[in-house]
């Protein structure tokens, strides 16, 4: 089965995106983090049902392994993981 | 009845007995003091205030007394006390009534949660529309607010702008516009109208003077305006006035960083800024001229 990933379930977040540019306010963490508005958008449709890794790449209109290094840092961040279920 | 109606030695006796309730926009701070240095420049600046009720609510109770020890003869001191809390390490005597200002914004700053607080300038032009100026120390921040004011533009706050989670509006202070070193001979100059504290000079940042609210902003203190602009200005010797766009998310993350209370409100200060960030142009400032400066600000355009 292909890897999905998924907003860490803990996790609920705030986006408000700008030009190229998005605010991301993180509870209950509190943290702030502006981000590339491509990864604000995949942050989106992350919260609105698992994606895979191409499908958030294609709606980014970014070739996949550039995405797909661009969304460890949301991993990196703690702010997604795999889809286990 | 305000502040100016009082006779001063009136106002040094109710100072050094119950205290004065001065209203200052949404708040009503209670000052104590029976140092007589303070009467002169808070009789000066504060004149056209409303008084509270003395038996009614004060959000903020501070005294401003002189310490209880040998430096009470030697080197005179003043210490800020805030609910019966001595809130600053004491300064020196000349320095009252910037402490006073100084324990007050912090007063604001450290309590009213019921705003997003960010330190900046916030002034309205005749159109009623506000420009934020967010800024460090030592960009011209007070100067260019002050030279705004002198020409007209209405101060709603020269150091903490109040924004109002519900609405998004700006509450007005209209507190003196604190001026430091150059500044003050610059606006001596450039706004001789405007009324100025006397300067007081080694204070931790450098020497300050305040300037009076001019009256009308003071009586239209109760009135909310919705932010328009957000400018971070730049005072750069010589160059040529100067607006360039600033990025949106830049702009949240830098007015976070001014903001006194962004991390306490959590989710309420993320939402307030993001409005203000939605409803808003923002942009970077250089200048030199106070004249090109407040041309340039007359002709900010509304943001669509």
């Amino acid at each position: 089965m292909a890897k999905q990933w998924r907003i860490a379930p803990q996790l609920e977040l705030s986006l408000r995106c700008w030009e190229d540019e998005c605010a991301l306010y993180v509870s209950p963490s509190g943290n702030t983090h502006i981000l590339p508005r491509d990864l604000g958008v995949a942050l989106q449709q992350l919260q609105r049902a698992p994606c895979r890794v191409e499908s958030l790449a294609e709606t980014a209109g970014l070739p996949l392994s550039l995405f797909a290094e661009r969304l460890s840092a949301l991993k990196q961040l703690g702010l997604i993981e795999v889809d286990t279920v | 009845m305000k502040l100016g109606e009082l006779a001063p030695h009136e106002l040094a006796r109710r100072l050094a007995d119950k205290g004065v309730r001065i209203r200052t926009g949404p708040f009503v701070s209670e000052i104590r003091s029976s140092i007589a240095a303070l009467a002169p420049p808070l009789n000066l600046l504060y004149s056209d205030y409303l008084l509270a009720d003395d038996e009614g609510f004060a959000d903020f109770h501070v005294v401003l007394r002189r310490p209880r020890s040998l430096r009470r003869w030697f080197g005179p001191q003043v210490l800020f006390e805030f609910e019966g809390n001595a809130t600053f390490l004491p300064l020196p005597l000349n320095q009252v009534f910037p402490m006073l200002e100084w324990g007050l914004n912090w007063c604001v700053s450290a309590h009213a949660h019921q705003f997003l607080i960010i330190h900046a300038a916030a002034v309205a032009r005749a159109d009623g529309l506000v420009a934020i100026l967010p800024a460090p120390p030592g960009s011209g921040k007070s100067t260019l607010c002050a030279g705004l004011v002198s020409r007209g533009w209405r101060l709603l706050s020269d150091e903490l702008t109040l924004l109002d989670p519900s609405t998004g509006l700006v509450h007005a202070l209209a507190r003196p516009i604190s001026l430091k070193n150059a500044s003050i001979d610059v606006m001596r100059r450039y706004a001789p109208q405007l009324v100025q504290s006397p300067a007081v000079r080694d204070t931790v940042k450098g020497t300050v003077a305040h300037v009076k609210v001019p009256s009308a902003d003071i009586e239209r203190v109760d009135e909310p305006a919705k932010p328009a602009w957000i400018v971070f200005p730049r005072w750069q010797a010589n160059s040529a006035a100067q607006l360039t766009a600033h990025s949106r998310g830049q702009a949240f993350m830098g007015l976070a960083d001014q903001s006194f209370n962004y991390i306490t409100l959590g989710q309420q200060g993320f939402d307030t800024l993001a409005r203000l960030i939605d409803t808003t142009s923002c942009y970077d400032f250089t200048y030199s001229q106070l004249d090109d400066a407040i041309d340039t600000f007359n002709r900010l355009p509304i943001p669509q």
